[in-house]
């Protein structure tokens, strides 16, 4: 318990370092700002334009779909807030050797691995997410909110934790090749998320159901929000994060454990 | 002209050393294409109109689009670092250009992914499939209008980067940039499915011309009329483009310090 305290106050302190930043590079904030919020608006004339063509995608209505990207949006807030900038460091971190560095802290590996720096530049994503999906409950009406709302938080945390762990999972390479960059990838398989899955059929759907777990990440707690409460796949979201989180730990120390010092 | 030979055949090398992160960043390109594929082949077989296109057209304009726009696409951020950090300054002492000298950099990559969509194209062409309105004379057309496409985001990105000068990140302007480009450049759904506004209004830009136009050509799907005249819109664009970019260099090169060994 004790460590799970000592690890928690030193994130607050990265939190802090980063909140700094972001004061110190305000412009900085503005830009990521307007993208994001641009960003969004660009998604939902998309959505409209689609909309104007048809009444449902997949069982999908306008609002659900609202929901989705504010989800979507509360997502990348959460995950740019924690984990992200690993995708971004780790293969110049092991390239340059800055590993050995790293391994001699008195700290987990994979903590330290996992926080290098936190993201504060998307941290209205989070009031622009939540905002949106304020809208589309408040439109929707679901029966037992309370319940609901209980539910969107458990898979809010088993889907930022499977994403944690397809991020160590994809990052496990970089051990292998020289200059890879994993975030081009990550970002085209996460654009996925913002379409619901449900649009997709057959061998479509299953993969990105259960092989690239995108549609548990995305779709089944922004549906869950909307309403429509799953047991099957609310238990099979934590399920898979408890399983992606275990292995993407045992292959991450494994790497490490391998890992020949390469720096000046 | 030897020296920038030598710079794509550099480009080459480091390409065949990381090869694998070649593959995956074109893979990265390719899943977004397909992805927003399987979604309007969902919905036309849910029997959503999606006229102009059918289903089949909708496969090659998708495989276009991903083709066309990992030619056209370059990034900024390798400009960008190259200031922020002086190493700028070991270009600017040399006798080349280093407009050019980013230009020939990313010929490696982007003639490796013309030549594997050329052998794809022929390969489907000689099983019999094609696009509709395809002609051999499409193919010439379009390799000139992909130069000309690959020209002006080239300029985009370039300028992009080098407002390095004043900026210490320009991921975000890049960003904005390229979501700005999203609908209005057909990358997210072709042109004609998207409501009237955003199509009258991406005239008026230059990404209908960098991304959408080429696939036209290909796709058969434009008069020679239309082509001429979207040629001589994307040369102007070309023009203004290199305009911005001479000042832009100028000035930032003159306020330009780099300290260090």
């Amino acid at each position: 318990m004790s460590s799970i305290i000592r690890y928690l106050r030193l994130y607050c302190k990265f939190v802090q370092f980063g909140f700094m930043n972001l004061i110190t590079w305000r412009a900085h904030l503005a830009i990521w700002t307007f993208v994001h919020a641009f960003e969004l608006l660009i998604n939902i004339v998309f959505f409209s334009a689609v909309y104007l063509r048809t009444n449902t995608i997949g069982g999908w209505n306008i609002y659900e779909v609202v929901i989705l990207l504010g989800y979507m949006e509360l997502l990348l807030g959460l995950g740019s807030l924690t984990f992200f900038p690993m995708m971004y460091d780790l293969d110049s971190v092991i390239r340059r050797g800055d590993l050995e560095r790293k391994l001699v802290t008195p700290l987990d590996i994979q903590f330290v691995m996992s926080f290098p720096w936190i993201d504060t530049s998307d941290i209205f994503s989070l009031i622009t997410g939540t905002l949106l999906m304020v809208y589309g409950v408040i439109k929707l009406h679901p029966m037992m909110l309370a319940f609901n709302i209980l539910a969107f938080i458990i898979l809010l945390v088993s889907s930022e934790l499977i994403i944690y762990s397809i991020i160590v999972l994809l990052a496990s390479a970089v051990f292998k090749v020289t200059r890879l960059k994993i975030d081009s990838l990550f970002w085209s398989v996460l654009f996925i998320g913002k379409i619901p899955i449900t649009a997709f059929k057959g061998a479509t759907y299953f993969i990105l159901m259960f092989i690239v777990p995108i549609g548990l990440v995305t779709a089944v707690p922004a549906r869950t929000l909307a309403g429509v409460f799953d047991p099957v796949y609310f238990g099979l979201s934590v399920v898979f994060a408890v399983v992606l989180f275990t292995l993407s730990r045992k292959l991450f120390l494994h790497n490490v454990r391998n890992y020949s010092g390469v720096g000046s | 002209m030897s020296k920038y030979l030598n710079i794509v055949r550099l480009s080459f090398a480091s390409l065949l050393e990381y090869r694998f992160n070649f593959v995956v960043q074109f893979l990265s390109g390719l899943v977004g294409n397909v992805i927003l594929l399987l979604f309007w082949v969902n919905l036309a077989n849910s029997g959503v109109d999606i006229r102009p296109y059918t289903i089949t057209s909708l496969v090659y304009y998708y495989f276009f689009m991903a083709t066309v726009s990992s030619i056209v696409d370059f990034s900024s951020d390798q400009i960008c670092w190259e200031i922020r950090e002086g190493h700028v300054a070991n270009v600017i002492i040399k006798p080349i250009s280093y407009l050019l000298d980013n230009w020939f950099a990313s010929l490696a990559e982007k003639s490796i992914i013309l030549g594997g969509g050329i052998i794809f194209l022929a390969a489907l062409a000689f099983l019999g499939y094609r696009p509709a309105g395809f002609e051999a004379g499409s193919a010439v057309v379009f390799l000139g209008v992909l130069l000309m496409a690959s020209v002006a985001n080239f300029m985009i990105a370039f300028i992009v980067g080098t407002l390095g000068f004043w900026m210490m990140y320009t991921g975000g302007i890049r960003s904005l940039v390229s979501v700005a480009s999203l609908l209005v450049s057909g990358r997210m759904v072709p042109m004609e499915l998207l409501p009237s506004f955003l199509n009258n209004l991406s005239y008026f830009l230059p990404f209908r011309y960098i991304y959408f136009f080429p696939v036209q050509v290909l796709l058969g799907q434009i008069e020679s009329g239309m082509v001429v005249r979207n040629c001589m819109v994307l040369a102007v664009w070309i023009v203004i483009l290199l305009a911005v970019v001479n000042v832009i260099w100028r000035v930032g090169v003159r306020r330009l310090e780099v300290i260090g060994t």
